[in-house]
């Protein structure tokens, strides 16, 4: 599943764009290929992240990846609630399962995304 | 029925232990220091007693199980070391006595050097590392000590994707940039990405051979003349050195520094997770550079001889642990050699290595064989084909637990889907290996037949199978009344 | 050793279907295969051994055939026997890492207790499920430190044990972190030193042990609110718990880290190994722990069950960017220390702790009466003190020595800058009677007579 209304990095990392705002999350693909998710570390509030930069990790039991920021800019909301309920990654990667939301520095660089038939041409492959 | 916890079945004012009535005057306490309570159990000693020993008895073990699991060479662990270890003479001795009271120890240490050097083809050792990984660290600091005294700045390491992981992260944690060297079809270092990864700024190559997956890389001459040739140095991980044995020595095939570990290959029990015993081995340039302290030998008259400790070695990396080393898994360790002999090493070597290819040979029907070629003293299975029938590494290794096996290691190494890994040691008898044999065959047709049976195994043990992601998702890693 | 009969090496060959065992090394080049046999000694049976081990243990002195002042890290308590009884049971000794949960509960539940023990008794949330020992504990500890903090450089107390100050260093050198040494006034840490360091440079921990090498007790609260101002962690290093018995727990007292050493703890002095390390932390610091950790979980039908967790943290999975590289464990060092905590219980532990402490104050009360030696510092000490010797310290050591009285350990290496003085500690093990017989020893000086303390 990939939804259309979004762009993706080859990391599996979604965006969803809302003028200068851009919403943040894993695919499902992702969430699947890890397992049962039980630990995410977050970018801070506040903080600035960098295209294409780790800024974040998602644990599962046995394996470890890391969250690229698909675009520069501050990170101006997170979401707290998957300090304690990392499941709904798992449950709803593009719903609740959202993760941080950035103010971008260089809108820009949205050129440089994937759009959903060439993510999913990407994970099939 | 589930053992509670000791503070559980604590009850309060019940003693477990006596001391002497205290035999001097009461001294005025520092009252601004004093702790205001402590919060342990209170038992008595058969309470305490029944209580580990019920726990204990939730375990498998070498001592009660068959214990195939690769790359661990859980071999059967004499108990005439674990005698010689409690002796007074070793058990009861301080580390800072001075050096005439520990003589003994230190002359038993010197011999177990020259052996593990003859053993290995290497010039000098130290036993200082506590465990594997620590002899990795002591290593890769030896040898960046070594680089920085001929100035160079060597800042990669080279690992193969077979590798443990405490390879990659010894290197990393020393500040090495880690570079991953993929194997070939044979299960071997791939020898062009070698040499496109070779550069005046790899410091060494970090091997295991024979390698995770069970195989001699047969082009271990040629990597280390490529390594050399380009100014690297060989680093040699020794968990799998039981296969060769008395056959052959990795200082032959070039390496500069290996380490062995002793709650391997020289049968120091493994204690459920340790201690261990990691000595290194190192050819003569880097003998300077090995960790304090070094104990040397004086001859005396009359042909004694003193042992003394050296810490005044400007080159050495200095201390990696306090004091000297395990020392007394290193009593243990040097036992069991002594017992051995040169033939006896010899026979470690081919019998483990045999033990391996006939299970190999018996199971390669039933599953998948990634490499089919001879294997040293342990294989890799895959899964593959069980996991067409959504029965998967991890649920035969659940299902071995209620035939009274452990399971191999799964999962490892990377390289290999569904990875099954199995070393059988020596010390196993050969009904144990038909019987490991039949068990095998017998949750291969379950998992055809019955897939549900494997999947919800165990059934058998203390616990059915837990839940290892509500542990990571709230965990609970100390007990709060 | 070996599992297989001749006949059965036959049989096993032609499943394989091969004619000879050399068939299987092969693979090995044959310009590197040994032609003859390996030059170690020949193999020795269960008897030699007996013999020839009990020679070389008979060429050193145990602790137990002299009186012995010595602690300096390593400390001689008593060892209920159970504590042995059990550690030898082979379910416990000749397990592996407890990875197949379901086949390890017990191993498992032993290092939960053991963790939990260890966080009641250093006053912390979270313990690890220990390390290879207190020294190498500190040096992962202080690395912890850097990732946590982001910051570069490392602090650490002269008064912390000089081989733990050595493992440090060589684990920061050998990544090249700078790290810089905080000098003393009359045996404790300075703070003044402190604050004026850390005041202009940015730095991840303070490193200092409490009780301090020297005996005394640290000013921990001060030297946490120094650290807490500047953003840097306080990491206590415990390297005689038994005087947590008594005293007030680091994490009580600001402690961010504590890292320890756990053989007081049912561990004998075993010349230096194998030990145990451990470290504790706060919640908030809990997946920056190196090393294993058991947590409580459920089995499949709602049992309650222990398993390895935070495992992600690990070498294993996380490879190149785990938090350490560390694998193996002290782990049956580690049931031990759980064994012999729950032995003594609350009242038995806190009442060797008392015991060490009296019978260390009188012992200096009674040695430093005589005049012989001379106490250095004044501030407030656990079971160990620094006592100045009226000649040579090494000296000094060989007359004791003499009338098999082991005086302490000599810190003319360590500290030049005492001079003359010796570390002397008085455990319960110390009867009153050795106590008085060195009091006798130092009264004669320098006309010291032939006669032992130790069966007196």
């Amino acid at each position: 599943m990939v939804p259309e209304d979004r762009l993706y990095t080859k990391e599996h990392e979604w965006i969803s764009i809302d003028g200068k705002k851009a919403k943040v999350g894993v695919t499902d693909h992702a969430e699947e290929q890890l397992g049962d998710i039980v630990y995410i570390e977050l970018p801070k509030k506040g903080g600035n992240v960098k295209q294409m930069t780790p800024c974040g990790v998602i644990e599962s039991v046995k394996a470890v990846s890391e969250i690229y920021a698909p675009v520069s800019g501050t990170v101006i909301e997170v979401n707290s609630t998957l300090n304690d309920h990392p499941e709904k990654v798992n449950q709803d990667p593009y719903g609740e399962g959202w993760m941080f939301v950035v103010e971008m520095s260089n809108p820009s660089e949205v050129s440089s995304l994937l759009k959903a038939p060439d993510y999913l041409g990407l994970v099939k492959a | 029925m589930a053992e509670p916890l000791l503070f559980e079945k604590s009850v309060p004012g019940r003693p477990g232990y006596q001391l002497p009535t205290l035999d001097v005057p009461l001294e005025p306490l520092p009252t601004d220091d004093l702790r205001k309570d402590l919060e342990l159990p209170e038992l008595s000693e058969l309470d305490v007693v029944r209580h580990f020993t019920r726990l204990s008895q939730l375990n498998f073990s070498i001592d009660t199980h068959f214990y195939p699991l690769g790359s661990c060479t859980m071999k059967y662990n004499p108990k005439i070391n674990d005698e010689l270890a409690g002796l007074p003479g070793f058990a009861d001795l301080h580390p800072f006595q001075p050096e005439h009271q520990i003589q003994g120890a230190l002359e038993l240490l010197v011999l177990l050097q020259k052996i593990l050097a003859e053993i290995t083809g290497m010039d000098a050792v130290s036993l200082q590392p506590a465990a594997g990984a620590h002899g990795e660290l002591t290593g890769l600091i030896m040898i960046r000590a070594y680089f920085r005294d001929r100035g160079e700045n060597r800042h990669i390491v080279l690992v193969p994707d077979s590798a443990h992981g405490t390879n990659p992260a010894t290197a990393a944690m020393l500040g090495f940039k880690v570079v991953q060297i993929p194997s070939n079809a044979r299960g071997g270092v791939d020898l062009e990405a070698l040499d496109a990864a070779l550069s005046p700024d790899v410091a060494a190559l970090m091997l295991t051979n024979p390698n995770t997956l069970g195989l001699f890389d047969e082009n271990t001459l040629e990597i280390a003349k490529r390594v050399h040739a380009k100014g690297g140095l060989l680093y040699y991980d020794g968990a799998n050195l039981n296969a060769i044995l008395g056959i052959a020595r990795p200082g032959d095939f070039g390496f500069d520094v290996v380490h062995l570990n002793l709650h391997k290959t020289f049968s120091i029990p493994h204690g459920g997770g340790g201690p261990g015993a990691g000595p290194i081995g190192v050819k003569a340039f880097l003998e300077p550079y090995l960790p304090l302290p070094v104990i040397t030998e004086k001859k005396q008259e009359a042909s004694s001889i003193h042992y003394a400790l050296d810490e005044n070695r400007p080159k050495s990396i200095g201390r990696v642990k306090a004091y000297y080393g395990n020392f007394l898994h290193l009593v243990r360790g040097l036992a069991y050699t002594l017992a051995q002999g040169p033939g006896g090493l010899r026979k470690i070597a081919e019998i483990s290595v045999l033990n391996a290819n006939y299970l190999m040979q018996a199971l390669k029907k039933y599953y998948d064989l990634p490499y089919d070629r001879i294997c040293k003293h342990e294989f890799i299975l895959s899964a593959k084909r069980q996991k067409a029938h959504n029965v998967r590494a991890l649920d035969i290794a659940k299902r071995l637990l209620d035939y009274g096996i452990h399971p191999p290691t799964v999962y490892f190494p990377l390289i290999v889907a569904e990875a099954l890994m199995i070393e059988p040691t020596e010390t196993e008898s050969k009904e144990t290996l038909d019987r490991f044999i039949e068990v095998m065959i017998k949750i291969a047709e379950e998992a055809e037949k019955n897939p549900e049976l494997v999947q919800g195994a165990p059934y058998s043990t203390p616990v059915s199978r837990v839940d290892d992601v509500l542990a990571a998702r709230k965990p609970n890693v100390c007990w709060c009344s | 050793m070996i599992g297989a009969t001749p006949s059965e090496i036959k049989q096993m060959l032609s499943a394989i279907g091969i004619g000879a065992i050399d068939e299987l090394f092969s693979d090995i080049p044959e310009e590197v295969k040994l032609k003859k046999g390996l030059k170690v000694p020949p193999a020795m049976s269960e008897q030699e051994l007996r013999r020839s081990f009990s020679e070389l243990a008979k060429k050193n002195l145990a602790l137990a055939d002299q009186t012995s002042f010595l602690g300096a890290g390593v400390y001689r308590h008593d060892i209920p026997s159970a504590v042995k009884a059990l550690i030898s049971r082979g379910e416990f000794a000749t397990a592996y890492t407890p990875y197949q949960a379901e086949a390890s509960q017990g191993t498992l539940q032993s290092i939960y207790e053991f963790q939990t023990l260890i966080c009641k008794l250093v006053g912390m949330d979270v313990a690890n499920a220990s390390h290879y020992d207190g020294a190498t504990s500190l040096a992962e500890a202080a690395l912890m430190a850097l990732d946590i903090t982001g910051k570069e450089n490392l602090l650490v107390s002269r008064a912390v044990h000089p081989h733990y100050r050595q493992v440090v260093g060589t684990y920061f050198h050998g990544r090249n972190l700078p790290i810089k040494e905080t000098p003393l006034f009359e045996g404790l840490t300075s703070t003044e030193e402190v604050e004026a360091y850390l005041s202009k440079n940015p730095t991840a921990a303070l490193l200092v042990q409490y009780p301090n090498f020297l005996g005394l007790l640290e000013p921990l609260e001060a030297l946490a609110s120094i650290c807490k101002k500047h953003g840097t962690l306080l990491v206590v290093a415990v390297v005689e718990p038994v005087a947590l018995g008594l005293l007030k727990p680091p994490g009580e007292r600001g402690a961010s880290i504590v890292a320890g050493e756990g053989q007081s703890l049912g561990i004998p002095p075993s010349f230096g190994g194998p030990h145990v390390g451990f470290i504790a932390t706060t919640k908030e610091y809990m997946r920056r722990i190196p090393g294993r950790l058991v947590g409580q979980t459920l089995d499949s039908k709602g049992k309650l069950a222990y398993t390895l967790t935070l495992q992600a943290r690990e070498q294993h999975i996380r490879r190149e960017k785990a938090t350490s590289n560390v694998c193996t464990n002290q782990s049956l060092c580690a049931v031990a220390n759980a064994i012999y905590l729950s032995l003594l219980g609350k009242e038995g532990f806190k009442e060797v702790s008392a015991q060490c402490y009296h019978k260390a104050h009188y012992a200096f009360r009674q040695w430093t009466k005589t005049g012989a030696l001379k106490p250095l510092f004044n501030a407030p000490f656990y079971h160990e003190f620094v006592l100045r010797t009226p000649i040579k310290a090494s000296e000094f050591m060989n007359l004791m020595e003499k009338e098999k009285i082991l005086s302490g350990y000599p810190l003319t290496q360590d500290y030049p800058e005492f001079g003359d003085a010796i570390l002397l500690t008085v455990t319960e093990v110390n009867r009153r009677e050795e106590i008085d017989c060195f009091t006798r020893k130092l009264e004669e000086a320098p006309r010291l007579t032939r006669e032992g303390c130790l069966h007196g």
